[in-house]
């Protein structure tokens, strides 16, 4: 009886010595150093001082891929888009960042059958660039993938305007930045749809 | 006013040459590069990313946007203006171009393309027209020049743009409201504090841009333990915009009932007149589960612990009642052993009745008979035969008996001891209790 008691008073100090200790380790837990060394090759681009898009040829066709019982699908990707920006710190708004959104219409075909916008998704990627000055925004699924889990909330297609990508006008090195960010495009609707030519026009902006 | 004619002129005559009527949406079979900007009449940067104007109801105003071509081919540019918003992480932007706009976007006027060699610029002027019944305060729009991807199944419309934030004179007022709900989330170490997760719905229920900032304030019973923490200001707030956000408490104690105060202090965005605030409250039950846990655990050892010295105790009473008990009948036994030893020694003294002493009390008359040798040694009780005769058999009885009662005392001691020191030591069952 009294080793038992002993037993379980020593346990109930070692417990509650190790969590007063780990209680003290988070206490003492520096901040996070992130301050990292970066190179970064600067090159002079012309002409100085302006927030300039561009955005490469190219179609955004959809093919059908990965098509299931349940599901079609139907993938392609953005034309390539790249945003310059060779400002000078005083030319930038006070915190200000510029952004490209996106949004896409619906879509429609002839006679007038309509695909919601919730039915396609993208997943945007950086194709070029430093990700210090530029960052792409997150995927955004379709209504028709399933509700679950974390994704949930972004699985409402490009309805709204979508991040595309977003600078840092902070850690623009002197002379600009160019960053290029595409995205990969998935269309996906039920297999009851009917056939035609479907078009839609996404609208991608850039502004501060 | 001649200074004021000739500047028309010039934008009229840049307008003029580069804004070409009626085409096409503009197609680009390279890569397209371009910058807009807004820009005064002479094409000269505004030093703002961005135009803020404020009229009265009624009015007018001529503004400019510069759109650069930066690429290799010359391209016709598509101009729009439509009404602009803030997404939820606060990002203006305007509507595309399939959605029709209500508000300040049907306000602009501009052309609807404009045509610009490689390397040229194009100043391009747009009018801002308030009609006279547009409420007063604060309303968003956006210009923006852009082109066509070449269409397939799905187009592209890639636009550059700037914000046309319009303020209207009149009653202008910013004012906003917050609500919150909030959950604890306590730390499994009881030597740690948890954390407050209050999620807030902020909205701009006034008539201006909003810069709002949440200030939470984390209070136990009786304003015990207070924590205040401030969160990161709100992005911009158009009037009717609401924002929903999180903010974190850390190192809050559970104090069984914990109320947060938050209190939202908005400022007009435009920058003119005194800040708003709103305050809300939420409490949410914050019970302290392991702290409760870990002096649960002291208490039951403690009380454990009392118990089994309290039943040590008890033990030992009986132990020394019980060895008393012993000792009482080891006396008696004792007593016996030493009446029976004293039995038996009286028992070999009556065995050695022919010694001089025993002749003593016995010594009266004797008949002496005849024979030569009267018995006078002090004999076994083999040899002196007429004396043993007499005497043997009760003195040999007593010793028997003496020692028969001897070893049975010894042997039941020896038993009773035994099983003493059997129940004195602790049986198995009991010790697993």
């Amino acid at each position: 009886m009294r080793t038992h008691l002993a037993l379980g008073a020593a346990a109930l100090t070692a417990a509650l010595l190790v969590s007063g200790g780990s209680a003290v380790a988070v206490a003492a837990q520096p901040g996070t150093d992130t301050d990292i060394g970066v190179d970064v090759d600067i090159t002079s681009l012309t002409p100085p001082g302006a927030l300039t898009m561009t955005v490469a040829p190219g179609r955004a066709t959809l093919t059908e891929n990965g098509s299931t019982d349940t599901v079609r699908q139907f993938t392609g990707s953005l034309p390539q888009v790249t945003v310059t920006d060779t400002r000078t710190a005083d030319q930038v708004a006070s915190g200000g960042a510029w952004y490209v959104l996106g949004s896409s219409s619906a879509f429609t075909a002839e006679g007038g059958a309509t695909i919601g916008a919730d039915h396609i998704g993208w997943s945007p990627r950086l194709v070029s660039g430093d990700d210090t000055s530029v960052s792409v925004g997150g995927d955004v699924g379709t209504s028709l993938d399933p509700n679950t889990g974390t994704d949930a909330a972004t699985n409402r297609g490009l309805v709204d305007k979508e991040l595309l990508a977003l600078g840092d006008p902070q850690s623009v090195p002197d002379g600009g930045v160019s960053s290029t960010a595409t995205a990969d495009l998935t269309l996906k609707v039920e297999p009851t749809v009917k056939a035609g030519t479907y078009s839609a026009v996404i609208t991608l902006s850039l502004f501060e | 006013m001649r200074a004021l004619l000739g500047r028309l002129l010039l934008a009229a005559m840049v307008a003029m040459s580069t804004v070409l009527i009626a085409v096409p949406p503009a197609q680009a079979a390279g890569s397209v590069s371009w910058s807009v900007e807004p820009v005064t009449a002479t094409g000269d940067a505004t030093g703002h990313a961005w135009a803020e104007l404020t009229m009265d109801p009624g009015t007018r105003r001529q503004q400019y946007l510069r759109v650069t071509n930066r690429g290799a081919e010359a391209v016709v540019f598509s101009l729009s203006a439509a009404d602009g918003y803030f997404t939820d992480a606060g990002r203006f932007t305007m509507l595309p171009a399939g959605r029709t706009s209500v508000d300040a976007g049907t306000w602009i006027t501009l052309p609807a393309s404009v045509s610009v060699e490689p390397g040229a610029s194009a100043v391009v002027p747009f009018t801002v027209d308030v009609p006279t019944n547009a409420t007063p305060g604060d309303h968003l729009a956006g210009v923006a020049a852009g082109i066509f991807s070449e269409q397939d199944t799905v187009g592209v419309e890639s636009r550059i743009g700037f914000r046309v934030l319009t303020r209207v004179t009149g009653e202008v007022a910013p004012a906003v409201s917050t609500t919150a709900t909030a959950d604890y989330h306590p730390s499994w170490n009881p030597f740690l504090p948890g954390r407050l997760e209050v999620r807030l719905s902020t909205r701009n229920t006034g008539n201006t841009r909003l810069a709002a900032q949440n200030e939470i304030a984390v209070t136990g019973p009786l304003g015990l333990a207070a924590r205040t923490s401030r969160a990161d200001p709100l992005p911009e707030l158009a009037p009717g915009d609401e924002r929903s956000s999180t903010v974190v408490v850390d190192d809050v104690w559970p104090l069984f009932a914990m109320t947060a105060v938050v209190a939202t202090t908005a400022s007009d965005a435009g920058g003119n007149g005194e800040g708003v605030t709103a305050t809300t409250r939420v409490t949410v039950p914050a019970v302290p589960w392991s702290q409760l846990l870990v002096v649960g655990c002291v208490a039951a050892l403690l009380a454990l612990a009392l118990w089994d010295r309290r039943r040590r105790r008890r033990h030992w009473a009986a132990m020394v009642e019980r060895a008393r008990e012993q000792g009482r009948r080891d006396a008696a036994a004792g007593v016996w052993t030493l009446a029976i030893a004293v039995l038996v020694v009286l028992g070999t003294l009556a065995m050695t009745p022919s010694s001089a002493r025993a002749s003593e009390p016995v010594g009266v008359t004797v008949e002496i008979s005849p024979q030569p040798e009267p018995v006078v040694t002090p004999a076994s009780p083999g040899t002196g035969q007429a004396l043993a005769q007499t005497g043997a058999p009760s003195s040999a009885l007593l010793a028997l008996a003496g020692v028969a009662v001897v070893g049975g005392g010894a042997v039941a001691w020896t038993i009773s001891r035994r099983r003493e020191a059997r129940r004195a030591s602790p049986p198995p069952l009991d010790s697993s209790s």
